[in-house]
This record gives C-alpha cells, sequence and structure tokens, in this order.
C-alpha cells in the first residue's frame, strides 16, 4: 500500500546518501504541505516554522531510517512534523482552544473532509469509513487529528464530559480500523 | 482487554494526539524501545495520514530553506563520515575509500579509534562526534562507550592560552539549558565519565559543543565564552 510517491521516495533516497540537491529538491516539494500541517496544530506561524526546520533537519539526519515498504514518503515526514507539533501544544498544559478569526479558514469543517472523495483509493477509502461514524464522532476525530484539539479542547467545543470524549474518540478509531480492513 | 488491544488504543490516542502530555511523554520514551507499538504507531499514522489531503498547504516563511541548511551543514561532515562508514563496512574494505576531505576526517579517526583498543576490550558499541567549525577541519574527537559510560575527548588543534579553558557542553532541545560535561584536558586526552541518567538516546540527539571559558571552566554553569565547535554523535563500531 505505501510509497505512492516514487518522486519523494527517490528523493529520500539520495538525501540518506548526503546530497544536498535532492534535499534541496525534498524541501520544495513538501515544505508548504509541512508547513500547513504545523501550522493547523500550533496555529502560530514561529511556532510552526520553528517546528519545520527541526523537522527538516530531523530528515536530513534520518532519511536513511525511511522505509518505502512501511510508509508512504510523506506520510513519514508528516508524522515528524505532527509530532513535533503535538509535544509542543500538548506541553502547554490546559491551555482552552481559543478559535483564532485569522486562521478559521484552516479549521477542519466535515465539507472539506466529503469533497475530497475519490482522488486517491485511500483517501476515499477513509473518507467512506468517516462517513460511517455520527457527525459529531467525525468531526471530533478530525479535529483532534488536524487542529491538534485536546480532550479538553473537544469537551470544551461539544459540551461533553472528557471521559466520554475519550471514550468516543476510542470507540470510533476502532470502528475506523475494522472498516479500513473490510 | 489483552495487551495487544492496549498498545493499539494507546498507539490511536497518540497518533491522533489526544493523549495527555505526561502519557505523550511517556509513549515517547517508550516507542524508543518497544518496537511493537511503535510499529503500532507506525501503522495508525499509515491508517489516518489520507485525512492530511484536507490540509490546504501554506508557504513556509521565504528564507527556511537558508536557516535548515545552514543547520544541516554543521553536521554534514559527520553524516557523511558516519554514510562513508556504511559504505565502506559494506565493501570491507575500511578506511580505503577515503578522498578529498574525508581523508583527513577519516585519517584522524582511525588513528583514534585506534587508540581508544584498551577501553573497548568487549566490542561494545562506539560513537564518535567529531566537533568543528562549520564545514573546516575536525577540532575534537570525542568517543563515547555505552557500556563503560565513559567519553574520551581529544584535541587535536592547539592548546587554549593559560587562563582559558575548552569545556564540552552537550545540549538537548528538551533541556532548557547546555549541560557542562567537564573541562578537556589541554595536552593530553582524558577519560570522562558520563552521567548513567541519560539514555542512550538522548546522546544521539544531542549536540555536543565547546565554548571558550576562563581557566576553570564556565562559573555560571552555563556557556559564557564563545561556543566555537559543535558535532554530533555517529556510531562507529558495529
Amino acid at each position: 500500500m505505501p510509497s505512492k510517491d516514487p518522486i519523494l521516495s527517490a528523493l529520500l533516497a539520495r538525501v540518506a546518501q548526503g546530497d544536498a540537491d535532492a534535499f534541496s529538491d525534498l524541501y520544495t516539494a513538501s515544505s508548504s504541505k509541512l508547513f500547513a500541517v504545523a501550522l493547523r496544530i500550533l496555529r502560530n506561524r514561529e511556532q510552526a516554522e520553528e517546528v519545520v526546520q527541526e523537522a527538516y533537519v530531523k530528515i536530513w539526519n534520518h532519511a536513511g531510517d525511511f522505509k518505502p515498504d512501511i510508509a508512504a514518503p510523506i506520510t513519514w515526514m508528516a508524522a515528524i512534523v505532527r509530532n513535533r507539533s503535538l509535544d509542543e501544544v500538548r506541553r502547554k498544559a490546559g491551555k482552552i482552544f481559543v478559535d483564532d478569526g485569522a486562521l478559521d479558514n484552516l479549521e477542519s469543517d466535515d465539507e472539506s473532509a466529503v469533497t475530497l472523495l475519490e482522488r486517491q483509493d485511500d483517501i476515499a477509502k477513509l473518507n467512506k469509513c468517516l462517513e460511517g461514524l455520527e457527525t459529531e464522532k467525525r468531526k471530533m476525530v478530525c479535529l483532534a487529528y488536524l487542529d491538534g484539539m485536546s480532550r479538553e479542547d473537544l469537551a470544551h467545543k461539544f459540551g461533553k464530559p472528557e471521559g466520554t470524549v475519550k471514550t468516543w474518540l476510542r470507540r470510533s478509531l476502532m470502528q475506523l480500523k475494522g472498516c479500513l480492513e473490510q | 482487554m489483552t495487551e495487544r488491544d492496549n498498545i493499539e488504543e494507546l498507539a490511536a490516542e497518540y497518533v491522533i494526539g489526544t493523549l495527555p502530555n505526561s502519557e505523550r511523554a511517556g509513549v515517547n520514551e517508550r516507542r524508543l524501545r518497544d518496537s511493537a507499538l511503535d510499529a503500532e504507531i507506525m501503522r495508525w499514522e499509515q491508517r489516518l495520514a489520507p485525512l492530511l489531503e484536507n490540509v490546504t498547504p501554506v508557504s513556509p516563511p521565504d528564507g527556511l530553506l537558508d536557516k535548515i541548511q545552514s543547520q544541516v551543514s554543521q553536521t554534514t561532515s559527520v553524516i557523511s563520515l558516519d554514510q562513508h562508514r556504511k559504505t565502506l563496512a559494506a565493501r570491507t574494505r575500511p578506511w580505503r575509500m577515503a578522498t578529498g576531505a574525508m581523508t583527513a576526517l577519516a585519517a584522524s579517526l582511525a588513528g583514534f579509534l585506534i587508540w581508544t583498543g584498551p577501553i573497548k576490550p568487549d566490542m561494545s558499541p562506539k560513537y564518535v562526534a567529531v566537533i568543528q567549525e562549520q564545514s573546516q577541519s575536525p577540532a575534537f574527537l570525542m568517543t563515547v562507550d555505552m557500556n563503560s559510560h565513559m567519553c574520551a575527548i581529544k584535541s587535536v588543534i592547539s592548546p587554549p592560552k593559560p587562563d582559558k579553558d575548552y569545556e564540552l557542553w552537550m545540549v538537548h532541545e528538551s533541556w532548557k539549558q547546555p549541560k557542562s560535561l567537564g573541562l578537556i584536558a589541554k595536552n593530553d586526552m582524558e577519560l570522562m565519565p558520563m552521567s548513567r541518567d541519560i539514555e542512550p538516546d538522548l546522546y544521539m540527539n544531542a549536540t555536543f559543543a565547546v565554548s571558550l571559558e576562563p581557566a576553570g571552566g564556565s562559573p555560571t554553569g552555563v556557556p559564557t565564552g564563545p561556543v566555537m565547535y559543535a558535532g554530533r554523535l555517529v556510531q562507529s563500531t558495529p
């Protein structure tokens, strides 16, 4: 299933050999996506810039660890960015998610998830499985994954206790997994 | 609930991002040594990644690539030395393929590794950092023995003036400030104990830096003089 992107895979293989030109091409091909991923979660351009900078240094140092048979290249790189971004937002414990008008157009709403449609098989399949979730649960999954909302943020937004949010997310994820494996 | 369910749910919640800070930090640590958990995390990353299609790309600020490249160039020769070592190991012709600038690095490193013989009778994994100025020749060579928790540092530049000392620091992103590993001996190689509390992975992700300090070392516990050299560890023995 993975490694849909032979161009990025080839660039990563060259980066693993210390090829600086390939690194520059890899940056050009992937940085606007990775920056957007960080920005969605962190909602702060400077922090997003720092995380993306760190992530590319890590990509340079660890490109040899990338395994094309396990992950698609963009998934591997995005995971580095998401993990650092999430570490950062979770560290600010107790911070209630604040709606930032300037970034409103970036927030996941259901529409964007649904209008994607069958551009790629796995996207279509995940969307189909997401549609199998109740609306609120689907929104929770998207807001957690894409916008980095904590249990507390989601409890606040949906007017549910945190325990309920936790249970709903776990069940939704397991339901998604079951659906994807069908 | 079985152990596997536990790992699966933990990985799922980690990847979706809703684990509270302390649990998240716990998973970050645990996945380094728990390959089942690590693999489960990667499976969830792969499952949910199509959602990223929803993220509209945003151009990063101009100049970010330059910043990244200058940060990366500081470690380039170390990284390519590591790559070089792998290539050599694959060809079982140690140290013969060195060319250009790599020759000097490889030669000094090889010499240094020979010296380490007495402290590695068991051939435990060794790690070496070439601590240098940006793209200049090496200034210090440091080897770390993970079994004995000792580090040896060798200066290959002239010693500082009598009223100055070089001090070795370890810098890690998760620390608020650098940690001093001690002063570098002026004329001889010195074995220094490393803290046993520090996980090997922390060493691998750390930067080692050398600053010029007043004789006796920094009076404040953080570098006060200029940070002159920096490098990172690479594994140098199997």
